[in-house]
């Protein structure tokens, strides 16, 4: 970067005037008056000292030896804090920033523990395979520092044959996935013996990724883990590990099924860091169009680097981070700037890949690196002077997370969010206070969602019989009796009578139960997009959204570009493309049709002055058809044709969240019938943005229709909009089927979540709806009427119900 | 809230059991799960669409219960089990004895063969030295059927067969479970068996029968008893016959190398349902036909054993297969016999004079012969 041969060509610097590195960039930025007005949010944050605690008095020699041979004299707090729960025998979660010295918190008990004692045995869990190896790579170092004779080997599918036997008979630590420890694990557990007699401690890295289904699956599998260490004879203690979320006792707790000892002070230095967010100014302000936030992304790095502070890029996808790195790449190619030095990092890379470019950041020879997600998991990389995100990661989280990658122990670092026009990402925008400034999302699971928990049950008879009496972790004796009574009719246990007279229920079935759950169901059935042009697969699109942006003749957008779907091969799971040059988009007829089966609580939500309308949440079914599609022609957002689709319904039990409009409210306000309609399908995709925002979920885990509550038998096609004598209902209702408890959380957030909705549609900047806020028009039209803005609608409707902006 | 209970009605209803196999039990109809309710206005309408879901569910419960009523009352006096029943300290265990002739041969081959077979022979053939401890006359023949071909834990070998030999007689003991739970009593008798084994055949037992058997000792709180020397038949088929017959089933080895037809035999896939069947409906089916099949596994193991210390010892016969040789010889080189491998090579290049077999088993004639050489220059002080 400083070679020679650029010393004369380069522009002359007086180094002893101008500021330096990032705190140049961040000054030019500010200079520049049109870059300067794009960010939304600009903000110093202190840092904080370190805070220490001794090493424990009664560590064993060989890891104190080891400790203080890497010069480490003291501890954290909260390291110090972990080892104290974890001798007194408590289950305990650690919830502290990224690069706090989280693994030293479980590991150092444990190596401590196998020091004095030859025979214990741990089984850490990692949410991925490089995740396993790197720690397992980490661990040996450690163990040999410590003088600890126990191996440590990870067990996945990548495992060879001998390292198997090795793992299951000799190894003191075991590192796995929750897929392998479902499915290859514990089904085989009696080759496990000695693991799991000798099973003390049960480490789980990364528990904030355990949230929504796949977190669900794992509180089971972990149910069937204590059954089976029971079994052998050991009832191991479980240390949790997790970035900061909002509720990390609760959702451990809720994972393990009892009381957690939270450890969430954090004793590591940070230094000040600066956040920005900036949005890509508008440039098509009909459509709401935004410069590429790829583009401005890849600016934004390329200040940075060439001031030669150290970057790192996150991307949202594979694709993106490609191009990005092709961009970043040209553009500092002309200041001289060695391609080499940026680099790519995604997930399947091989260790030492991955390890090289680790090295690489710390000693300076990698300037830049551009990443997946990959790296947001605890991946060692130290930290670095800047993170730029392009694109909102969907929550909270996820974006600290990112973030916690910059910050020097001393200096200051910088945190930058670049907002996509994805619908979330201009909500928070929009409202980047409400985002940034808000606690931490939480993590939800339902352990006892039915659906999963039936799959794990079966698991669990395959691995062990059950008794009359048994629990199921927190599962009662009844319910796993009423299960087995189902399992039984289904033919896949058999009852009968065990020692003693017990009524036992015993796997009777030629499967194998644990390979047909997968535990990341949300992956699991996607349908790829291959362009027939070139033959590739471009892309992939999970099974329900394929239904309204896959049919045959839809217009998918990739990347910019238009492609048309020639041909949706359903059996397959394949839809085959081919670019095209359109002037109108699609858009997919759906109908959903939601039946309450059961009301769970109901309550009135009334503003002061406001009409009353009815809140409630339950069970429900949805049946979810596409029936067709319409061609809207791009500027004037004319309909210029319809098609048919045919594909199957979606149909599943799921719960929801509802509110009630009563027919005479509706009467009150000043417009046509279907006009209202509209404006509450316009409110309903407001909502949408605010509860996904809100809940920290992925927006198509929730589902949104408008109903009506009484006509409960109607069939699907049935509109809305005609017959009076109805009191249409917003629903939003949980996307996976039996619930993940997001409806009566939303329920319980029902006031603010009005207020919110109100603010969103008063505040966002389109003209009148886009994604972000009232979402595409339907297009009504009353006959003899003057047709009315929809947002004025809206904010009508609001304005009976007396909502008002901010709570 | 909606309870458990209910929650598994509308799984039930909805006819979704996720990942289930398909149930053998017959379901009720589609048309009685609750599709959709009558429409009505009046205030309790939600109320009533569930009671009428509830209903269905009810009936279609009470079918289902009625069905396993039926099928739990012919659980209570099942049809007996063939062979005897012997009372234990730990539970009844289901035997069936079977003793054959002494000149018994299965197809082609008498069994009691098996007897003049050189320990050493099987220690090459298996490519394993311990197998040279094994006298022929203590070993036990060792096949599982079960309830499923997946292993793990909830997979139950529900029938034990073991044979050995008495005298010139191979004597077959099936062990037969009773019912889930009921293993304590033929785990014990198995082990006793081991006990006083020089050796155990199966055929896939290191991959399938045996890690099984170890899992039942642990499912059950037993202790697993210690393996003596375990030959794999199909380990030592594999070598010898994979290139001139393709696959290496049992029973193709059976038909192939013995020349044995099977008559009404039950096809291994469809043996867990045999079981499974027996244990819903308490009727025997085509149980016996299982204990047969397990039968003929333990009888074709130990012929097919027999015909390959036999090839590999005498070898060159007229009608032997040049590919079959080369392959025995192959084997003996890597089981460091270069005599066996010089005489075998020799005999299937003589047996294929003009063929590319013959070719080949003249150049590991050849090498052979060099090897012989320099192992006796080696030799010499």
């Amino acid at each position: 970067m400083d070679a020679p041969e650029h010393s004369f060509t380069a522009p002359r610097r007086e180094p002893w005037t101008a500021p330096r590195g990032l705190e140049a960039v961040l000054d030019a930025w500010e200079r520049d008056r049109g870059f300067r007005r794009s960010f939304a949010l600009d903000e110093l944050r202190a840092g904080q000292p370190a805070e220490h605690a001794p090493l424990p008095t009664d560590l064993a020699p060989g890891v104190r030896r080891a400790l203080e041979a890497r010069g480490l004299r003291e501890l954290y707090v909260h390291q110090a804090e972990s080892y104290e729960h974890v001798r007194a025998g408590r289950d305990v979660v650690i919830a502290t920033p990224t690069a706090s010295g989280k693994s030293l918190c479980y590991n150092l008990p444990i190596l401590d523990a196998l020091a004095k004692d030859p025979e214990a045995r741990a089984l850490y869990l990692f949410p991925t395979k490089a995740l396993s190896r790197d720690q397992e790579h980490a661990l040996r170092e450690w163990m040999n520092e410590c003088g600890v004779p126990h191996g440590a080997i990870t067990f996945d599918g990548d495992t060879p044959g001998d390292a198997r036997r090795a793992a299951r008979e000799r190894s003191g630590i075991v590192l796995t996935n929750p897929d392998m420890l479902h499915a290859g694990i514990l089904p085989h557990h009696a080759n496990w013996a000695r693991l799991f007699s000798n099973l003390r401690y049960v480490v789980i890295d990364e528990l904030h990724m355990y949230r929504g289904v796949f977190g669900s699956h794992l509180a089971n599998v972990i149910r069937r883990l204590e059954r089976i260490a029971h079994f052998h004879g050991s009832k191991p203690q479980f240390v949790f590990a997790s970035a900061t979320i909002g509720n990390p006792a609760e959702h451990a707790g809720r994972m393990l099924g009892r009381d957690v000892a939270l450890v969430d002070r954090n004793g590591a230095p940070a230094g000040p860091r600066r956040v920005l967010l900036y949005n890509p100014p508008v440039v098509n302000a009909e459509l709401g169009i935004r410069a590429s936030y790829l583009k401005s992304t890849v600016r934004i790095a390329g200040d940075l680097v060439r001031e030669g502070v150290s970057t790192l890029v996150f991307g949202q996808s594979r694709n993106g981070v490609e191009t990005m790195l092709k961009y970043l790449r040209d553009r500092l190619a002309s200041d001289g700037i060695d391609p080499s030095t940026i680099h790519a990092y995604r997930g399947g890379y091989l260790p030492e890949t991955r390890r090289n470019i680790e090295a690489g950041l710390r000693d300076g020879t990698i300037r830049c690196v551009v990443a997946t997600n990959a790296l947001e998991l605890g991946i060692d990389i130290g930290s670095l002077d800047a993170v730029v995100c392009a694109g909102y990661p969907g929550t909270v989280a996820a974006l600290w997370q990112r973030f916690g990658r910059s910050g020097r122990r001393g200096g200051l670092s910088a945190a930058i969010l670049v907002a996509s026009s994805m619908p979330l990402d201009q909500f928070v925008a929009g409202e980047p206070w409400y985002v940034l400034g808000a606690p931490v999302e939480e993590a939800r699971i339902d352990p006892t969602n039915v659906e999963i928990l039936i799959q794990h049950l079966k698991c669990a008879a395959f691995e062990l019989p059950f008794a009359a009496g048994d629990t199921f972790g927190d599962v009662t004796p009844e319910q796993v009796a009423d299960a087995m009574g189902y399992l039984e009719r289904h033919a896949v246990v058999h009852r009968g009578m065990g020692p003693g007279g017990t009524e036992m229920f015993h796997w009777a079935a030629d499967a194998y139960p644990a390979n047909h759950v997968s535990l990341r169901s949300a992956t699991w059935d996607n349908f790829v997009i291959i362009d027939l042009d070139g033959d590739r697969t471009i892309a992939e699109m999970d099974w329900r959204s394929t239904h309204t942006m896959l049919h045959e003749q839809a217009i998918y957008q990739h990347e910019g570009e238009q492609y048309q779907v020639e041909r949706l091969d359903y059996e397959n799971r394949k839809a085959f493309i081919r670019k095209v040059k359109p002037d109108y988009y699609t858009t997919a007829l759906t109908h959903t049709h939601v039946n309450v089966l059961e009301e769970n609580e109901r309550e009135t939500v009334r503003f002061d002055g406001g009409h009353a309308i009815r809140a409630g949440h339950g069970d429900v079914s949805v049946v979810e058809k596409v029936v067709g599609f319409k061609k809207i022609k791009f500027h004037t957002h004319e309909n210029v044709g319809y098609g048919d689709v045919h594909l199957p319904d979606m149909q599943m039990h799921t719960s929801a969240f509802w509110l009630v409009f009563p027919e005479s409210l509706i009467e009150t306000l000043p417009h046509a019938r279907p006009v209202v309609i509209d404006a509450l399908r316009s409110l309903a995709n407001a909502m949408h943005t605010v509860a996904a925002a809100g809940l920290m979920i992925d927006p198509r885990d929730l589902g949104r229709t408008i109903g009506d509550h009484k006509d409960e038998g109607a069939p699907p096609s049935k509109g809305v909009g005609g017959a009076p004598g109805f009191d249409p209902t917003l629903f939003l209702y949980d996307s996976i089927a039996g619930g993940i408890g997001l409806a009566p959380r939303l329920f319980d957030e029902r006031e603010t979540l009005l207020v919110r909705t109100r603010r969103l549609v008063e505040r966002c900047g389109c003209e009148d709806g886009c994604p972000v806020c009232l979402g595409p028009t339907a297009g009504v039209e009353v006959p003899g009427t003057v047709p009315v803005r929809r947002r004025r609608v809206v904010l009508d409707l609001l304005d009976t119900l007396a909502v008002p902006a901010s709570h | 809230m909606v309870s458990f209970k209910d929650k598994l009605a509308w799984l039930e209803a909805r006819g979704a059991s996720p990942g289930a196999p398909t149930p053998a039990v017959e379901r009720a109809s589609p048309d009685a799960a609750p599709r959709t309710a009558p429409e009505q206005e009046s205030a309790n309408a939600r109320a009533s669409t569930l009671d009428a879901l509830r209903t269905a569910i009810r009936d279609m419960e009470s079918r289902e219960e009625r069905r396993t009523r039926r099928a739990a009352t012919l659980n209570e006096t099942p049809e007996p089990l063939p062979g005897r029943c012997e009372e234990t300290p730990h539970g009844p265990l289901h035997i069936v004895e079977t003793a054959l002739e002494p000149h018994h041969a299965h197809g082609r081959v008498p069994v009691a063969r098996l007897l003049e077979a050189r320990p050493e022979t099987l220690a090459k053939l298996a490519l394993d030295d311990r197998i040279a401890t094994v006298d022929p006359r203590r070993v036990l023949f060792l096949d599982l059927e079960t309830t499923g071909l997946h292993g793990g834990t909830g997979t139950l070998p529900f029938l034990i067969g073991v044979a050995w030999f008495e005298d010139e007689s191979l004597r077959l003991e099936q062990l037969v479970l009773p019912r889930p739970g009921g293993e304590g009593p033929m785990l014990r008798f198995l082990r006793d068996r081991i006990a006083r084994a020089s050796g155990v055949v199966t055929f896939n037992g290191k991959s399938f029968d045996w890690p099984l058997v170890r899992t039942r000792y642990v499912m059950n709180r037993l202790v697993p008893p210690e393996l003596p020397p375990h030959l794999d038949v199909l380990h030592c088929a594999r070598r010898v016959w994979k290139r001139r017959i393709g696959e290496t089933r049992l029973v193709t080895l059976e038909r192939e190398v013995l020349g044995h037809y099977r008559e009404d035999d039950v096809p291994s896939a469809s043996i867990p349902t045999v079981y499974l069947e027996y244990l819903r409906t308490g009727r025997l089916g085509r149980l016996a036909g299982v204990i047969e099949h397990n039968g003929h596994d333990l009888v074709a193991m130990a012929a097919i054993l027999a015909r390959l210390a036999e090839l590999f010892d005498a070898g060159a016969e007229e009608h032997d297969e040049p590919l079959d040789l080369l392959a025995l010889a192959e084997v003996a080189v890597r089981a460091k016999d270069p005599e066996r491998a010089l005489a075998l090579s020799r005999a299937s290049a003589e047996a294929d004079a003009q063929g590319a077999t013959g070719a080949a088993a003249l150049l590991l004639h050849a090498r052979s012969s060099v090897v012989r050489v320099t192992s006796k220059a080696r030799a010499r002080p």
